[in-house]
């Protein structure tokens, strides 16, 4: 019986792994960071309370006139147009983040 | 929240420090056109013992949604908001159902509804509710046999973006209109409040979503001596708004001299008011309420100002 080597085995398997982790596409931190300012501006969030892009805009106290004013917010600053069906489906600052990116890649295309 | 859960559950009760009395008080169903609306303020709640009470009604994954929770003040919000809802919908089963046994399901848009047992009587005229809150206010509405949307909003509410500015992007041209006709910017901000409750309740009233009406696919008109009015925009002929409906009855009202509350409720009579006639009046029924403590009808009094 032969066995194959660990350290024989190809690196690209390996590489491969790594890199399919990383593959989707997700909106840079500079967009999240603009997000997450104009979040903390809207909502008044105290400066203890950490915004991230996991966070949730439920979570932060934000009521339906909050979030109309952050999307509105929102389309201002990358100079987009969110339409209801979109903006409905934004739960997290990430969810904004990359919906912003679709938009903006979408207006250059 | 929820996912249909056995109805019995065992859960570790701990003693509170001074029992409290649970005071269930069956309500009268509401009648045609009537909705019944009970409220708390949660700044005003503060003993441990009965916030402990309430939050021993909600279900695990309600308990899981107030957990998520970042600020301690939003999380008693989740507790007090569902524990509210339990209780209102308790009483108007005759008390027969605990608080704790309700079950709730989502239509496919999102809407929060009564899961109720296929083989309980008080079904025969099914129970609709909606739930608004503001962090000083939280508000359920009910009717029978009408969808309903209810909406509040603190009076002294600011925006950060620019009244006219929300309205050009959000609402009708009609309704930017009579906004900027009103020169006093406060008036013009407690107006658009105003405008916002009534969209948002009738929004809620659909059930749809957000998307499933968007405000600027209708219009809403105010006018105090008449009544408020409904009406689809041109908009809404896009295909994909033939669900939209003018046949909704409102009500606007200034709550506890603090906030601005609308309610939307489906106007299931054959007879409706034409165009030129004003539409017919809703019934308004307001408790304010300590859950299991005190209830007191504010309906008629000075806490209830009924602006139209």
């Amino acid at each position: 019986m032969s066995f194959v080597s660990i350290r024989s085995r190809p690196s690209s398997l390996r590489f491969k792994i790594c890199c399919s982790a990383t593959g989707e596409a997700q909106a840079k931190k500079e967009t999240v960071d603009k997000v997450c300012m104009i979040v903390k501006k809207q909502l008044a969030v105290p400066d203890g309370t950490p915004v991230t892009a996991e966070s949730k805009f439920s979570e932060l106290g934000a009521d339906s006139l909050d979030t109309v004013e952050i999307v509105m917010g929102l389309e201002e600053e990358f100079n987009i147009t969110v339409d209801e069906t979109s903006a409905q489906d934004i739960a997290t600052v990430q969810d904004a983040a990359d919906l912003i990116e679709k938009l903006v890649t979408e207006k250059t295309a | 929240l929820d996912s249909p859960l056995p109805a019995r559950r065992r859960r570790p009760q701990p003693l509170p420090d001074a029992p409290l009395p649970r005071i269930c008080t069956a309500g009268e169903l509401p009648a045609l056109r009537e909705v019944h609306v009970w409220y708390l303020c949660p700044d005003e709640l503060n003993n441990q013992s009965q916030l402990n009470m309430y939050e021993e009604l909600l279900s695990p994954s309600e308990r899981e949604y107030a957990d998520s929770m970042k600020a301690t003040m939003l999380r008693k919000d989740v507790v007090l908001s569902r524990a509210l809802l339990r209780t209102t919908l308790s009483r108007y089963t005759g008390c027969k159902i605990d608080p704790r046994s309700f079950e709730f399901k989502k239509n496919k848009f999102g809407k929060p509804e009564v899961l109720w047992p296929l083989d309980d009587s008080t079904a025969e005229q099914p129970l609709h509710f909606n739930i608004s809150h503001t962090t000083s206010l939280i508000a359920c509405g009910i009717a029978i046999n009408a969808h309903i949307g209810i909406d509040v909003e603190e009076k002294k509410r600011n925006t950060t973006k620019n009244i006219l500015s929300l309205a050009r992007r959000y609402f009708t041209p009609s309704e930017v209109d009579s906004l900027a006709e009103i020169s006093d910017s406060d008036a013009q901000r407690k107006e658009f409040l105003k405008l916002w409750t009534l969209k948002e309740a009738y929004v809620k009233a659909l059930g749809m979503g957000f998307s499933g009406a968007p405000f600027s696919t209708f219009s809403i008109m105010l006018e105090t001596s008449k009544g408020i009015r409904i009406s689809k925009t041109s908009n809404a002929s896009r295909p994909g708004y033939d669900h939209l409906s003018e046949n909704w009855l409102f009500t606007l009202a200034e709550l506890n001299s603090s906030h601005y509350m609308s309610v939307c409720i489906e106007d299931s009579s054959r007879s409706q008011a034409g165009p030129e006639d004003s539409p017919a009046p809703v019934g308004l029924k307001v408790w304010k309420t300590v859950p299991f403590v005190e209830d007191t009808l504010v309906s008629g009094t000075e806490a209830v100002k009924l602006i139209a």
